[in-house]
């Protein structure tokens, strides 16, 4: 109780608010801007840490870590492109919302959906974080493998459209992750003599590509002149509580799949608010609307990314490894400052720990109101004519995915799979489970022959009873992938005979 | 076009260079000086990076400006730096692995040779630790273990042709003992799986140790560390090794000889910085500075003796 | 065009890429013998991928029946092309004249060739855009952008 009164008197420091809402100004514009994202966010703010003092500094890498995911919903709602990797399962149905006009809705959707899921993870991460960590622990080479071909089954949940279009798109992006260097071998695939082809395909420039470039084509290609839209709604709005209410289920069940998806080390924000989608896709109250522009969609999405952040603090900060990129230089962060993460944190530091629980708590409240001001600001850019619009938007997609590493391969990169993702448009194949691929990919392949080496190539291994954990996954994921199949046939043949009878 | 200003800017700096070292200060830099960083910002290597740049900047008399490029090992960021005009606008700062192993394990478009030295920065020493519960309480017992079960004990590396990987085909050559080798992602990826009782025995630099309170059997480098003393070398253990990862500044071969001298100059005058000093212990890396001749010999040491390891291993390229 | 013959050119392009593909994991260097302490060969995994990949495909092929009397919603082809062309015109001139020059020039022809015809606005976007966003990452972000033969920093 001491401590906790030291850390609110250690956080009611002018400097350490301060330094929140510059964080969260600063995260929400980087993370709304497409290529830039939360790890590049958080470096470029690394060297004001260095004269700064613990809480303060902690404070604001915080902030720019939470608003720079919640950031990358702004432009997937308003401009159909995700900020981050993080956001590209809110353009589902964020952005059909600001074509029915409700753009405001769907910020304020978005908005609440990203504090409830931020306070979630956060209150997880202050609770039990030593319990988790060691849980994460137990999740080795095959435990996440049965993970990710769990995850996978989530293609099938935002494959709008067709279905084995879909898978097609699926496979697709899991083959565009195994181009380049070998990580377990070290020798090059599918370069075609390419130099630079031999880093692989980077999953900014990509999605850059797939959603920013093939929206502004398709655009463009529409046999339509001029699309002023001068009654788009502007502005911020909640929807009313009963409408809050009917989605619940689907509230609690993302914030719990991304703070479980953030506990467990390389997996990410991206595969949560894909599995969150997809679970609401399957049992969600609304999923017959899900892809349409349904409230429900975004919420799950936008719930699970920020629900992610508290989940990823634990492995960090209880164990001291990160899962990602972010919570890497986020410890970096730590570490600068003189605080070293792992079992011996929260008897170290006491005082520091609690206050930067209760900033990172702060930081989420701070970024609903300051994206609650911001919004009728930014939802101006719909009321722009749509030429501007359009070229702002092939302005910023190149600079961003110039951005990630300064090469412009890799722009060259984002434009043909412009061009790929508009004929996919033409030809009815769903772009995001490309994106889903790519991200999955990787270690899917990485934990896979992993798991091959340490079963020397035994692949029902995997399941045996040595790995309870995999074991249950396993059979989730038969269970996800047979029951539509099973109801499917079971209504199609007693469908005829329902009629025959009528 | 480029060779032309290639030409006259060298006949500029020798001209300067002949009359005075002093006034090469007043021709370089006029314009900010590009930092290649062949690696993730945020990254070990982008970190001592960022706590350099303000310093070194102020030393050189411009702005720095950290590119990270990334990809393949490091060898992506590498190349372009070698491509790079070699007029000091374009700085690499890397660790040993993209210069002395990727060049042996596949063709890229540089070598050691396509690089100028300018300065070692620090030196990371190795260990070989194990998680605290493991049997192992000293490397007789993993080499014992190893010739009693081969291909049993799982060893971690962070992928082909990496220091943990050169490490224990190293050991695996000098104790005749077959291993099983298990590549991760990276460090933290290995240090899941150590702690978690997924493999066995890891190599990688020191500081990892005390972080997750590991044991350390042996260390890699010619004599015991300072912070810990009763872990025996390689070498009183038997085995004629001496594996470090170090961290170096070089540019592109070529580069006007006037310039290197500025930069190496402000390169020592940047490691002695008092700020520097302590950013760079806060991130636990200890400088160890080397002259550009020196770090030339260093480095090729390195070079030299990690193709014969990869030789061995039947790694090197063809 | 007809979502039948569509899905049919779809397919057979597809086909064609995975075949490609397969025929370059068959080369040497995917089974080089670098593989003894690693379990499986690095063409393991994609190949597993192109299986599917065929598979799918195939699937795909046979429904085209299925759609095969809709009609696929028209396109304005021109307005693609000179999209795609100025797009990549963007880039080459990026790399020759360095971003602000290029971003400039693009701005404004795109929003000209979009059929924008407020020459103020035109002026005021196509220039102060670009601008603006050079500024933030040159010199707040500190991301170095393209530059131009002439200037140092743009």
């Amino acid at each position: 109780m001491e401590s906790l009164g030291n850390a609110l008197v250690l956080l009611a420091d002018p400097a350490t608010l301060a330094a929140i809402v510059a964080g969260i100004v600063f995260g929400m514009i980087v993370g709304a801007m497409p290529g830039l994202g939360s790890v590049l966010a958080i470096t470029i703010a690394l060297p004001f840490t260095f004269g700064m003092d613990k809480v303060p500094s902690i404070a604001l890498v915080l902030a720019i870590y939470c608003a720079s995911v919640y950031g990358g919903s702004l432009s997937a709602i308003l401009i159909n492109t995700p900020g981050t990797p993080q956001s590209a399962a809110t353009v589902l149905d964020g952005f059909p919302m600001t074509r029915q006009g409700k753009a405001d809705l769907a910020l304020g959707w978005a908005t609440m959906a990203s504090l409830i899921g931020g306070l979630f993870s956060a209150a997880v991460l202050i609770v039990a974080a030593p319990q988790l960590a060691r849980f994460a622990l137990r999740f080795g080479a095959i435990e996440t493998f049965a993970l990710i071909g769990m995850a996978l089954t989530c293609i099938a949940g935002v494959s709008r459209g067709s279905m084995f279009k879909g898978l097609l798109a699926g496979v697709l992006g899991l083959f565009l992750a195994t181009v380049g260097t070998d990580p377990m071998t070290g020798s090059v695939r599918f370069d075609f003599g390419i130099f630079e082809l031999s880093g692989g395909f980077k999953l900014i420039p990509v999605v850059v590509g797939l959603f920013a470039f093939a929206e502004v084509f398709s655009r463009i290609a529409e046999r339509r002149t001029e699309l002023h839209d001068v009654t788009a709604a502007v502005g911020f709005k909640l929807a009313p509580l009963a409408e809050w209410l009917a989605r619940w289920k689907t509230i609690v069940r993302s914030a719990v799949i991304g703070t479980f998806i953030g506990v467990l080390p390389g997996t990410g924000a991206a595969t949560a608010s894909f599995i969150a989608y997809s679970e609401a896709k399957r049992v969600g109250r609304f999923r017959e609307r899900l892809g349409t522009g349904e409230p429900e969609g975004v919420v799950a999405s936008e719930t699970a990314n920020n629900a992610v952040t508290g989940g990823a603090l634990v492995p960090t900060l209880a164990l001291g490894i990160p899962g990602d990129p972010v919570t890497a230089v986020m410890m970096s962060a730590l570490i600068i400052q003189g605080i070293q993460p792992g079992v011996r944190l929260f008897v170290d530091n006491p005082d520091v720990m609690n206050a930067a629980f209760m900033a990172l708590i702060v930081c989420n409240l701070l970024m609903f109101a300051v994206g609650a001001l911001a919004a009728p600001i930014i939802t101006r850019v719909l009321r722009m004519p749509e030429s501007i619009l359009l070229a702002m938007v092939l302005v910023l997609s190149v600079v961003g995915s110039y951005g990630v590493s300064g090469r412009m391969f890799d722009v060259m990169v984002s434009v043909v799979f412009g061009i790929v993702g508009y004929l996919f448009r033409i030809c009815n194949v769903p772009t995001a489970p490309v994106v889903i691929g790519m991200v999955l990919g990787p270690i899917f392949e990485e934990s896979l022959r992993q798991g091959l080496i340490l079963t020397d190539g035994d692949f029902l291994a995997f399941f045996g009873p040595e790995h309870p954990i995999a074991m249950v996954l396993l059979v989730i994921t038969v269970l996800i992938v047979v029951i539509p199949i099973w109801r499917h046939l079971r209504a199609r043949s007693s469908g005829p005979s329902a009629q025959a009878g009528r | 076009m480029p060779a032309l200003s290639r030409r006259s800017f060298t006949a500029v700096a020798l001209a300067t260079a002949l009359l005075a070292t002093s006034t090469v200060s007043a021709e370089y830099p006029e314009k900010p000086v590009t930092i290649v960083v062949a690696w993730a910002a945020g990254g070990a290597t982008d970190l001592v990076t960022r706590a350099l740049q303000p310093v070194l900047g102020k030393q050189l008399g411009a702005d720095l400006v950290v590119k990270n490029i990334t990809g393949a090992a490091g060898t992506i960021g590498t190349a372009e730096a070698a491509r790079a005009r070699p007029d000091g606008y374009t700085v690499l700062i890397t660790p040993t692995g993209p210069l002395t192993t990727q060049p042996h394990l596949r063709d890229i478009p540089y070598d050691l040779d396509s690089f100028a030295p300018i300065g070692r920065i620090a030196v990371t020493p190795m260990l070989m630790m194990v998680p605290p519960s493991s049997k192992y309480q000293s490397l007789q017992n993993v080499l014992d273990d190893a010739k009693a079960n081969p291909g049993k004990v799982k060893f971690a590396s962070t992928g082909a042709g990496t220091l943990p990987h050169i490490s224990i085909l190293g050991l695996n050559k000098a104790a005749s003992i077959e291993t099983k080798h298990i590549p991760y992602k990276g460090s933290a990826n290995v240090m899941k799986a150590l702690l978690g009782g997924e493999v066995d025995v890891f190599s990688d630099q020191a500081q990892l140790v005390p972080k997750y309170d590991l044991r350390a059997l042996a260390c890699w480098s010619a004599a015991r560390l300072p912070e810990y003393p009763d872990v025996p070398t390689m070498k009183e253990l038997g085995f004629d090794f001496e594996l470090e990862n170090w961290l170096g500044v070089f540019v592109p071969k070529d580069t006007p000889q006037a310039v290197v001298d500025r930069l190496s100059s402000a390169l020592s005058a940047t490691l002695q910085d008092a700020s520097v000093v302590a950013a760079l212990d806060k991130l636990k890396v200890t400088i160890a500075h080397l002259g550009p001749s020196e770090l030339a010999v260093f480095a090729k040491k390195d070079y030299d003796r990690n193709r014969d390891l990869l030789k061995d291993a039947g790694l090197l390229k063809k | 065009m007809r979502k039948g013959v569509r899905d049919i050119i779809f397919g057979t392009c597809m086909l064609a890429v995975g075949g490609l593909l397969w025929w370059e994991t068959s080369k040497p260097r995917y089974q080089a013998d670098k593989v003894q302490d690693y379990g499986f060969d690095p063409a393991f995994f994609p190949r597993v991928l192109l299986g599917l990949w065929f598979l799918l495909t195939i699937v795909i092929l046979a429904r085209s029946v299925v759609v095969w009397s809709q009609e696929v919603e028209p396109q304005n082809w021109g307005r693609l092309a000179g999209s795609v062309v100025l797009s990549a015109a963007y880039i080459w001139l990026m790399d020759g004249i360095g971003f602000l020059f290029a971003s400039v020039a693009f701005a404004i022809a795109i929003m000209v060739f979009l059929g924008l015809r407020r020459p103020m606005w035109i002026g005021l976007v196509g220039v102060l855009f670009p601008l603006l966003t050079w500024y933030c990452f040159v010199f707040l972000l500190q991301i170095p952008l393209p530059t131009s033969p002439w200037f140092v920093r743009l």
